[in-house]
């Protein structure tokens, strides 16, 4: 499947050395100087506008007053200009509707400013730096790192221009005495008759450091961005080999995903290429023990380590949509409609402060223009439709007020509130007991059953995985280690570390009581895993493989079981599967 | 709810009784005799003897306390003497209840001394609690937002020197820079807002902001700390998953719950506030009650002394009080 997919950028690579680590490091370092600069004329001595050896034009003492102002007007001005241009005409266009002519000609008349040789650049970043600092820099062609860089770059400057404003136009300064006979004012020189008085140092001072972080913010502006983070950016293409078709993607396709954490220790993987899909109306069980990765699999299909310092890669298709290379804001919009997580803890995960009613509005509000009452009528419905009590009272009651079960519904009727196509539950009954358990998950199969939702289920419990799951993706260090129906891994499992799972697991059809037999050692370290298979420390077969030491210096594949059955394990691979069960039954 | 606020209210009460008690015994205690400093060098064994009888100084100190308590709810006179005020009616100062007591010091009801002192104090300590609480709280969001980073590291560097600079110093800087390297305010002095509200501000300023610059640096770190603490919480990760937008999240989820030990600090540093800024009254020559506090410490103006820290513990334990109930409302789950 995947090897239809060809990365334009790979995903390993780093930053290129060269130009932009130049250009940053020298930018940054502009900044710093000018920001030294700033310092040291702050507390030079300063003159008067009379002076006669002012290296000040008498012209500019008569402006001077307008000198901030520049700035700011150059921001509006740029701001509205880049509006109309990118985005009020095409959106007027889109929406057939007709700007007055006079509009029209009052726009494309200043829009030549914008073709200006400097004056043009000028506006534009200015213009872009008032988006910026709006927050809505989405202007095409554009780039969120250029946009703060100048940000950063301009308000330097701006607080020069300020600066020098304000210490060159200060003028004639005088000290003041106030006495019971009135108050008497006489010039009065600070510095005194002894103090060194150069003024044109701290002018020059300002000038020089004015310049210094214009240039140094041109530079971070226009060589550092583009590959500082080739993780987040990573462009992938759809490539057909001799014009083939490409797979189509199921409802949820997740594709060699890869979610990075750096960290003081190391790299930690998480997720080191998982791939999996559900069709809607289906379910899917991950399992694994506790940092097997599982959670941040399905947090990285929501993009909740979007904006963290997680390095990510990989594809995850939502109904045709690819969520990976989207832009922030489209995945917004797709969390909470179209696909929404139940999480493991609910009293941690509601906000301590807001009524349920309130938090589970909220997430209907943020997708429909609705009104608050209209929210809160359908929020009660919600409560109700989870099988809380009594929901028009209780929705005004606070997390702390309910009980753990009634919690857990009212965080699934916060999840189902826009009635999502897929719905993600982290372990969502690991803080309830048994009979609530049950309850919820009865209720979970109930709304599947209503809303044609596909699940993804989270679980370390196999006996939920039995009772709800279609299909069953096995995790262990950051891999799927076996993927197949229900069925298959529950009756046929294929991979050592499911067995130990099976067997760990209390079972009521035993005909004795058996001590319960738990998986040995302990979950291997996301940074440094074991070489080979990553099981291998624990594998109780890891001689039966015997085969040069595979299993500790060869990494395995996924290799086929049947059709629907994959398991990352050489014993499948040498198809020793087949001895070995016939041992077991001797 | 209400009980706990009579008990708070009593229990508040008795505080500034046992207060006033531990005040009377330490100043009383001090090697100093009040009465010699009523007159000057010249004066003889006999008259001070005679204004040691007349200021009362002379009687046991549980009588004096006492007199001091009782001139809350009744008229007294001064000196307390029924003789004197039939031969010499004017001599005598007559303080009305409730009465606070008279400062020979300064030859004045204590009350009318420090009564226009104690607006100064609070336009003062207003100003500079908006311009920290703004700046600091800002600045903290900002820094947390950016943490780890360039910015982050400036904003926490710089508040910490602004933090460990002292008072008179950023006090004496500001000064400097401001009213005479760039002219920018006049030498701030302290002007009625009646008088003329624009000048009043503009004087309030300086103050205001050598006030502000030490408790923003303070709120800076605290703010960032307590919404570094709440971002890492479960119930931003489910905003975020029911697709609220950033913005939203930081200013509804995070800094909903990251203000309410901002709000509980800011109420206890401002109540220690209006009891007066010594340090920058005094460099700033604002007649607040921290300017009094010192000038009648160094002159040894045991009545005057005692008031004042009557009103600043007032002050404290109000605000403490006022804190305490507050946080039955901003936090849901405190019951009382």
């Amino acid at each position: 499947m995947t090897d239809t997919l060809v990365p334009l950028t790979p995903a390993e690579s780093e930053p290129k050395a060269g130009t932009p680590a130049l250009a940053l490091s020298l930018g940054r370092a502009g900044l710093a100087a000018s920001a030294a600069l700033a310092l040291v004329s702050v507390f030079v001595p300063w003159f008067k506008p009379g002076d006669a050896d002012s290296p000040i034009h008498p012209t500019y003492w008569a402006w001077h007053k307008w000198v901030p102002l520049l700035a700011p007007l150059l921001v509006l001005l740029g701001g509205f200009l880049l509006a109309l241009k990118y985005v009020l005409q095409p959106a007027a266009r889109r929406a057939g509707l007709k700007v007055p002519g006079s509009l029209r000609s009052a726009g494309s008349s200043l829009r030549f400013l914008l073709r200006v040789p400097l004056l043009g650049w000028l506006l534009r970043l200015f213009g872009r730096i008032g988006g910026g600092l709006a927050g809505k820099n989405e202007f095409p062609g554009t780039d969120r790192l250029i946009g703060s860089r100048a940000a950063g770059a301009a308000i330097w400057a701006f607080a020069f221009i300020w600066l020098a404003w304000i210490l060159c136009g200060r003028s004639g300064i005088s000290k003041c005495t106030h006495t019971e006979f009135g108050t008497s004012c006489e010039d009065f020189d600070f510095h005194g008759a002894s103090a060194p008085y150069h003024p044109q140092v701290g002018f020059y001072l300002v000038i020089i450091g004015g310049i210094v972080a214009i240039i140094s913010g041109v530079l971070l502006a226009l060589k550092a961005p583009a590959d500082e983070n080739p993780e987040r950016r990573a462009v992938w293409q759809v490539s057909e080999p001799g014009g083939a078709a490409v797979t189509k993607p199921r409802f949820l396709e997740v594709r060699d995903l890869k979610v990075h954490f750096p960290t003081e220790d190391g790299l930690v993987k998480s997720v080191d290429g998982v791939s999996f899909g559900v069709e809607e109306g289906k379910t899917l069980a991950i399992v694994g023990e506790s940092g097997s990765g599982k959670s941040v699999t399905m947090q990285a299909v929501m993009g909740l380590h979007r904006g963290t310092r997680a390095r990510m890669s990989g594809q995850v298709w939502l109904n045709g949509t690819e969520l990976m290379s989207a832009s922030d804001e489209t995945v917004r919009r797709t969390r909470g409609s179209q696909m929404s997580m139940i999480f493991q803890d609910p009293l941690s995960a509601l906000h301590p402060y807001y009524t349920i009613g309130n938090q589970i509005s909220e997430g209907y509000l943020v997708h429909h223009h609705v009104s608050k009452s209209e929210a809160r009528k359908r929020t009660i419905e919600m409560l109700d439709r989870v099988g809380i009590p009594n929901a028009a009272r209780r929705v005004d009651q606070y997390p702390h007020e309910f009980s753990g079960g009634m919690r857990q519904r009212a965080m699934i009727a916060m999840a189902l509130i826009n009635n999502p196509k897929l719905l993600i539950a982290d372990e969502p009954t690991t803080a309830l007991d048994v009979t609530v358990q049950a309850q919820i998950l009865e209720l979970m199969k109930d709304l599947q059953r209503d809303f044609g939702s596909a699940i993804v289920m989270i679980t370390h419990d196999l006996g939920v995985v039995a009772d709800i799951a279609d299909d069953v993706l096995v995790m262990y260090g950051g891999k799927a280690v076996e993927t197949g129906t229900a069925s298959e891994v529950f009756f046929g499992a294929s991979h050592p570390y499911t067995w130990g799972l099976l067997n760990s697991m209390p079972r009521l059809d035993r005909e004795r009581a058996e001590r319960l037999d738990p998986i040995p050692g302990t979950p291997p370290s996301l940074i440094n895993l074991p070489t080979g298979c990553a099981f291998n420390p624990r594998c109780a077969f890891k001689e039966t493989v015997d085969n040069n030491d595979r299993c500790v210096h060869e990494h395995p594949d996924l290799y086929q079981v049947s059709p629907a059955h994959h398991s990352r394990c050489f014993l499948v691979d040498q198809n020793q599967l087949g001895t070995l069960r016939e041992k077991e039954k001797a | 709810m209400f009980q706990y606020a009579i008990r708070r209210t009593i229990g508040a009460f008795l505080m500034l009784i046992v207060m006033s008690i531990v005040t009377y015994l330490i100043f009383l205690a001090t090697p100093v005799d009040a009465a010699r400093l009523t007159c000057g060098k010249q004066c003889g064994e006999q008259q001070i003897q005679i204004n040691k009888h007349a200021l009362g100084y002379d009687k046991p100190i549980y009588e004096q306390y006492w007199n001091f308590v009782k001139g809350l709810v009744v008229d007294r006179d001064f000196p307390a003497d029924p003789e004197l005020k039939k031969t010499h009616p004017e001599i005598i100062r007559h303080c009305a209840a409730p009465c606070l007591g008279y400062s020979a010091n300064k030859n004045q009801l204590i009350w009318d001394y420090l009564k226009p002192r104690v607006p100064v104090t609070v336009y003062l300590t207003l100003a500079a609690f908006v311009m920290w609480m703004v700046v600091g709280v800002l600045l903290g969001i900002w820094a947390a937002l950016r943490r780890g980073k360039f910015a982050d590291r400036i904003t926490v560097g710089v508040s910490l020197l602004f933090y460990s600079f002292p008072t008179f110093f950023i006090g004496l800087l500001l000064f400097q820079l401001f009213a005479f390297q760039w002219d920018l305010v006049s030498v701030p002095q302290y002007i009625e807002p009646s008088n003329d509200f624009g000048q009043f501000l503009a004087n309030l300023f300086l103050p205001a902001l050598t006030l502000a610059a030490v408790y923003a640096a303070a709120y800076v770190r605290i703010t960032r700390t307590y919404v570094l603490e709440t971002m890492g919480e479960d119930y931003l990760r489910t905003a975020k998953a029911k697709g609220v937008k950033g913005r939203r999240i930081v200013f509804k989820h995070t800094l909903r719950a990251a203000l309410t030990p901002i709000v509980t600090l800011a109420g206890l540093d401002l109540g220690l506030l209006l009891a007066g800024a010594p340090i920058t009254e005094t460099i700033f020559s604002f007649p607040g009650l921290g300017q009094a506090a010192v000038n009648s410490a160094s002159q040894f103006d045991l009545p005057m002394t005692v008031v004042i820290v009557l009103i600043s513990a007032t002050f404290v334990i109000v605000a403490n009080l006022i804190v305490d109930l507050l946080y039955a409302v901003i936090d849901p789950r405190v019951r009382y």
